[in-house]
């Protein structure tokens, strides 16, 4: 293979949110499908799932192969990948019937509550059939492929990517259209007579004759960008030309011809196997035999079990691996402390300043919203609590008056306080001794302390996950709660002779959400009846309810956990403030006009307001407003303990957006920092540290689209979460949104304060390309 | 250099044909009148290509290029005799910054490595431009932040043994749009979702109210 070929073919575009999107969207459909596979084999055959499959793969492959990149010095490769949005991707899309496996992939919940109001709604469907009109599909066809192929539009698309890409979803949204009445996807009706189906092909067929023998036969090129291009392979601009008439012209014409006559030979045929619209109740949805249905309603109900999966679960439910994993940590953090202590101290050359704080926080936080606290389960600090049992120490309870969250809020303000007034994150000698008295706590109190008493009542980087895990997708709940019922021994909590039972005291048939859970998996360990997994769940949906739980009673009761709540929400946002240009602008100006010496003062204020006074003024104007508008009776205690516990998927995002900034603004810092370590230790085999590479790569707009997008997600749960908290204390849906009103108002500030911060200028920290 | 902006020349055949002159005048106009001194390429336009020694070059640019935005700069290599692609060049950018602009020690070039020292202002600073940076792979890229708005002079500089040539074009970085504008569809989110879930609960309670009504009656 010649180096020209090889560079053609190595020339792959990356489009991370596009893979996203169709990987999500084959997940969906491949659940809906295994459900309806189950219940008619016959209607959902193997191949509409590989049709479906085959659909998205020719969509990504226009989109992101090497045609993409030819495209814009050849136009016989931009008219392949046309051919491959027209023709081939949607009509392999719609032969997998996608509608009802999409629909029945959605979650349950989902796809009734959220979905079908819209589904059934009679002036949406009365557009839908419209839009599905062949007259209609025809003539969108029709008028995009004219109006593209029109030199002034073909020219703007070459030109912007933003056009280019609005260009190919104009093709493949048209096609869509163009190609339903020809396949009528299930549960569709045909409209127009099953005749009329090869005509409609042969007539569009005409069209695009008309258009590729234009483009075959002029004598001129049409479009100015081919005419300036490199010429590849030796071909001129008008022969290329040509060839991309032809390409349209044969293999376009093909795809139009033989299904005209597969569709002209079915009808005329006496076995008439035409698929038949299955008519039911209102016309359009199809129900399964009840039985059958049943059954799979069953199946379905089984959830999404990580501990169930193969390998992934052994391994989890393993003792030895979270030994293994938190050893992995251990090591890392006396790398961190020895670098501390002896390194150089410049944050962004030393492991104390990268590891911790650009790697570490960002990995923990987006490990929390993909999956859960997994943090937790590989925990370092645990391993002195091991050694403090080993040594034989009696450990007594811890007492009764600490038993609340109380402890950790207050060391959570200290925390986040001396963070940006002694500024930590620059001080790798100050994270080692950080890290280095987090083990001496840990040793301490859990070696004189029964149970997790640390991680429970004290740790504040556990209380941050904590609270952050109850937004997250996975949670360690009970399979089947009927086995729990007939449980008598409770090793889950107590544990037995070969397993320790639960150290935080949760006792699973009544453990609701993750708070005080660290997926150790010691219950699932000692459950005899293998009853204990890790189950999907719906982000948040644990704040939206106020059952009794399991160690920790009613979400409502506990003020303590509202506030720890609300100190981590709000600080999301002061620590993030507290490093843009504007707000060190401000704070610099205070000192300087009130003559001091220091910024400990400005500094001390600055998070005094914004992670005590604000919080606590805000939502209490916030909640009493509500209450009295919608003249509700509830304790203000009571709302107030729900309504900050709602705000929890918004801070969650903001930390995800602050800490994903540092992470992919100083990514390529980690490997240079560990080349310098090693080198410092005697070790030269992984060569000189390369700095310059921490350069940033990431465009700053993708950056900020991703941080922007997360905060919007944030917003929605949070505004939904508070609008089922509301209709929980008032049923009528105008005296809810009385009561949510101003809390929405709250929320809504914090949101665009939020984005007003993510558009400041930024310190960089731990990036040594810009030492 | 050869003026991109200029159409190319027609043939005499061309001229003689009625259908094709209809046609070409449509195209041309129409293009004409909204692009008139560009052409694209790898999501950007030619800004310049030059024959000289033995090597064609070819310089793309996005259309518009901003300050202090990431901006992809290719540069394709063929051999002038035979238009063959040539890969196993050396390619090597280079910048005159314009008069006036000031620079910062930490503006950053992005790339390979960099960047535009303190008051080189007139010098050109050079980097290498590699297939690995490119999306397609036929091609040279390098990925630049320009700290400073104005007309950059941008040179690329190839060497192949003992070979070399050079191509260069002026390149008008402007200031940055506002970033608003690029993540406008995030903000639109929020707004949407809402009406969209706010219509949800409408019908959700519309439908609700007519089922009741039917089993009442």
């Amino acid at each position: 293979m010649s180096r020209v070929t090889e560079a053609i073919f190595l020339s792959w575009s990356t489009n991370p949110g596009l893979i996203f999107v169709l990987v999500v969207t084959s997940v969906i459909y491949l659940r809906g499908w295994l459900v309806l596979h189950r219940i008619t084999p016959s209607r959902f055959p193997l191949w509409r799932l590989l049709s479906f499959l085959a659909g998205l793969v020719a969509f990504w492959f226009a989109i992101a192969s090497p045609l993409d990149s030819i495209s814009s010095l050849l136009l016989s490769g931009h008219m392949i990948q046309h051919l491959l949005l027209l023709s081939v991707a949607p009509p392999l899309v719609l032969l997998g019937s996608p509608f009802l496996p999409l629909l029945r992939g959605l979650p349950r919940t989902f796809a009734r509550d959220g979905v079908g109001p819209f589904l059934v709604w009679p002036p949406l469907r009365k557009f839908a059939r419209t839009l599905t009109h062949p007259a209609v599909c025809w003539l969108a066809m029709a008028v995009t492929l004219l109006a593209w192929h029109v030199p002034a539009a073909f020219e703007l698309a070459l030109r912007s990517p933003g056009w280019h890409k609005a260009e190919h979803v104009c093709f493949f949204v048209a096609a869509l259209l163009f190609w339903w009445p020809v396949i009528l996807p299930f549960p569709s009706r045909p409209i127009w007579p099953l005749w009329t189906r090869p005509v409609y092909l042969l007539a569009a067929d005409l069209l695009n004759t008309l258009l590729s023998a234009i483009l075959t036969f002029s004598e001129h090129v049409l479009y100015p960008t081919y005419a300036a291009a490199p010429r590849l392979f030796g071909t001129s601009a008008l022969t290329d030309q040509a060839t991309a008439g032809v390409i349209m012209w044969v293999p376009g014409s093909l795809v139009f011809f033989i299904p005209g006559a597969v569709l002209a030979i079915q009808y005329l045929s006496p076995s008439d196997s035409l698929v038949r619209p299955v008519r039911t109740g209102d016309g359009t949805v199809w129900l399964p035999p009840r039985s059958r249905a049943r059954q799979v309603a069953q199946r379905e109900r089984a959830r999404f079990d990580v501990l169930a999966m193969p390998l992934i679960g052994q391994f989890l439910r393993a003792g030895s691996s979270r030994r293994m994993l938190q050893v992995v940590l251990l090591i890392l953090a006396v790398a961190v402390i020895a670098d501390g202590f002896f390194g150089p101290q410049v944050s962004s050359l030393n492991l104390a300043g990268v590891l911790p704080w650009t790697y570490w926080r960002a990995a923990t936080v987006v490990a929390l919203l993909a999956l859960g606290n997994f943090f937790c389960m590989a925990c370092p600090f645990m391993l002195p609590r091991e050694l403090g049992r080993r040594i034989g120490l009696k450990p007594r309870p811890w007492p009764r008056w600490l038993r609340s969250k109380w402890l950790a809020v207050g060391l959570l303000v200290v925390f986040f306080w001396a963070y940006e007034a002694f500024g930590l994150w620059d001080k790798p000698i100050w994270t080692a001794w950080l890290i280095l008295s987090y083990f001496v706590a840990a040793f301490v109190l859990d070696a004189f302390f029964r149970g997790a008493s640390f991680c429970k009542y004290v740790c504040p980087i556990g209380q941050f996950q904590f609270i952050t895990s109850l937004v997250s997708p996975l949670e360690v709940k009970v399979r089947e709660p009927e086995v729990c019922a007939s449980c008598k021994t409770h090793d889950c909590l107590r544990g037995n002779q070969q397993q320790r039972g639960c150290e935080t005291e949760l006792y699973l048939p009544r453990k609701r959400g993750n708070l005080d859970c660290t997926f150790c998996f010691d219950c699932a360990r000692a459950c005899p009846h293998n009853n204990v997994g890790l189950l999907a769940v719906a982000p948040g949906i644990e704040l939206v309810r106020d059952p009794q739980r399991s160690s920790l009673g009613r979400f409502s009761r506990r003020f303590d956990v509202a506030a720890l709540a609300l100190v981590l929400v709000f600080a999301a946002f002061a620590v993030a403030a507290s490093m843009s240009a504007p707000v060190l602008g401000l704070e610099q100006r205070l000192v300087h006009q009130l003559g001091l010496v220091s910024p400990l003062p400005v500094v001390t204020g600055f998070f005094l307001i914004f992670l005590v006074v604000s919080p606590v003024a805000g939502l209490v104007l916030a909640v009493m407003a509500g209450r009295s508008t919608a003249r509700v009776a509830t304790p203000i205690r009571e709302l107030l303990s729900r309504f900050a516990l709602a705000l929890v998927p918004l801070g969650a995002a903001m930390w995800a957006a602050h800490f994903l900034f540092h992470l992919l603004s100083g990514y390529a810092a980690g490997w240079p920092v560990f080349q310098r370590a090693v080198a410092d230790w005697g070790g030269r085999f992984l060569g000189h540290p390369d700095t310059a590479l921490s350069a940033m790569r990431l465009g700053a707009d993708s950056l900020l689209t991703l941080q922007t997008l997360l905060l919007a997600v944030g917003l929605l749960l949070t505004l939904y979460i508070g609008w089922r908290i509301a209709r929980d204390y008032v049923p009528r849906p105008r005296s809810a949104l009385r009561l949510l009103a101003p809390w929405a108002a709250l929320v809504i500030a914090l949101y665009l304060a939020g984005i007003w911060i993510l558009f400041q200028p930024m310190q960089m920290r731990g990036l040594t390309g810009s030492l | 250099m050869r003026n991109i902006g200029q159409r190319p020349r027609e043939s005499a055949s061309a001229e003689k044909s009625r259908a094709g002159r209809v046609m070409h005048c449509f195209a041309v106009m129409l293009t004409a009148g909204i692009f008139p001194f560009l052409a694209t390429a790898d999501s950007g336009i030619v800004r310049t290509q030059e024959s000289q020694g033995l090597f064609t070059i070819t310089i793309f640019t996005p259309a518009e290029v901003s300050r202090g935005l990431p901006t992809d700069i290719t540069v394709m290599i063929q051999s002038r005799d035979s238009g063959e692609v040539v890969m196993d060049a050396d390619v090597e950018l280079g910048f005159v910054p314009p008069v006036g602009v000031s620079f910062n020690p930490n503006d950053l070039i992005c790339g390979s490595r960099g960047r535009i020292p303190v008051g080189l202002q007139g010098r050109p600073t050079g980097f290498s431009a590699t297939h690995a940076q490119a999306a397609n792979k036929l091609l040279y890229g390098a990925s630049v932040m320009f700290p400073g708005a104005g007309n950059w002079q941008l040179r690329a500089t190839v060497r192949r043994g003992s070979e070399a040539a050079s191509a260069s074009c002026v390149l008008p970085v402007s200031a940055p749009p506002s970033r608003l504008a690029a993540v406008w569809p995030c903000f639109a989110l929020p707004p949407l979702a809402i009406a969209l879930f706010a219509c949800n609960q409408w019908l959700r309670n519309r439908q609700g109210r007519n089922l009741s009504g039917q089993f009442t009656s």
